[in-house]
């Protein structure tokens, strides 16, 4: 499966990916994005199965590039991995086409929920 | 106080997602800076220092090898050597970057990481401090010290 990852912290792609294989996820191929801008331009040519996005991101945000995905046609699945997670961000997040939205600090247990329903491992 | 004393679970929660590992912070009163030989220096956005992380050599190790799954000898090597690598540094300045939001809730000013500096301190006026010890699991164990205007 492949997974693209964007967040503007090279760390924190680093630590996503980390997480995931302690969750069990060996198979995941990763491709990575600084914002929602690079993200838009490169994932047409990488085709990821799964999106994994920060919301808060320079030049363009999570939202935005949700958005705009969508807009374009493009339905992968997606979800959010983001510092906050108000209820308000939740429904807008849900209403732009996330499937679900993962809180930092997490847990190899907090994917393996989020993730459970939408890749059905 | 201006910004937020970092609490131990959050900071539980924070180290255990840098590091991979179950992280058991305790608070622990008695460390001073003097004791530590890192320092992570945040500021506002006017760029003044208002807040600082301090960590001795095993903590900066063991954050600084755990971030990128450098296996633990490596870091028991750099204790060893008295000096963490260029690897566990840069990662070492992204563990403190993550651990600036400790410092910071809805009502708090902003704040950031501008450097991270080794054995030359500048010191912090008039600042809150909190100090742990930590237990990183196989990358052994540690001491943090926050201070915040």
């Amino acid at each position: 499966m492949k997974v693209m990852i964007v967040d503007d912290s090279k760390s924190m792609r680093l630590i996503v990916k980390r997480t995931l294989k302690q969750a069990g996820y060996d198979s995941m191929e990763f491709s990575e994005a600084e914002d929602g801008s690079q993200a838009l331009a490169t994932i047409d040519d990488i085709g990821p199965h799964l999106v994994l996005c920060d919301w808060n991101m320079p030049v363009m945000n999570g939202i935005e590039f949700l958005k705009a995905l969508r807009e374009a046609g493009n339905a992968v699945k997606f979800g959010f991995v983001t510092t906050e997670s108000t209820n308000e961000m939740r429904s807008l997040a849900k209403e732009a086409g996330a499937q679900f939205l993962v809180a930092k600090p997490f847990t190899p247990e907090s994917f393996q929920k989020a993730l459970r329903p939408v890749i059905g491992a | 106080m201006i910004f937020v004393k970092p609490d131990t679970a959050e900071l539980n929660n924070m180290l255990a997602m840098v590091s991979g590992e179950d992280s058991k912070a305790k608070p622990d009163g008695s460390f001073k800076s003097s004791d530590m030989c890192f320092q992570a220096q945040f500021v506002d956005d006017g760029g003044a220092l208002v807040a600082c992380c301090y960590c001795d050599l095993p903590t900066a190790a063991a954050l600084g090898c755990a971030l990128s799954m450098i296996p633990p000898g490596g870091a028991e090597a750099m204790v060893e050597d008295g000096e963490i690598s260029s690897t566990a540094a840069e990662n070492l300045y992204e563990v403190m970057n993550i651990l600036s939001s400790l410092f910071m809730s809805n009502t708090t000013p902003h704040l950031k990481l501008s450097e991270v500096v080794n054995e030359t301190f500048e010191p912090l006026e008039a600042a809150n401090s909190s100090s742990f010890n930590i237990d990183l699991g196989k990358y052994g164990n540690g001491k943090l010290l926050f201070e915040a205007a």
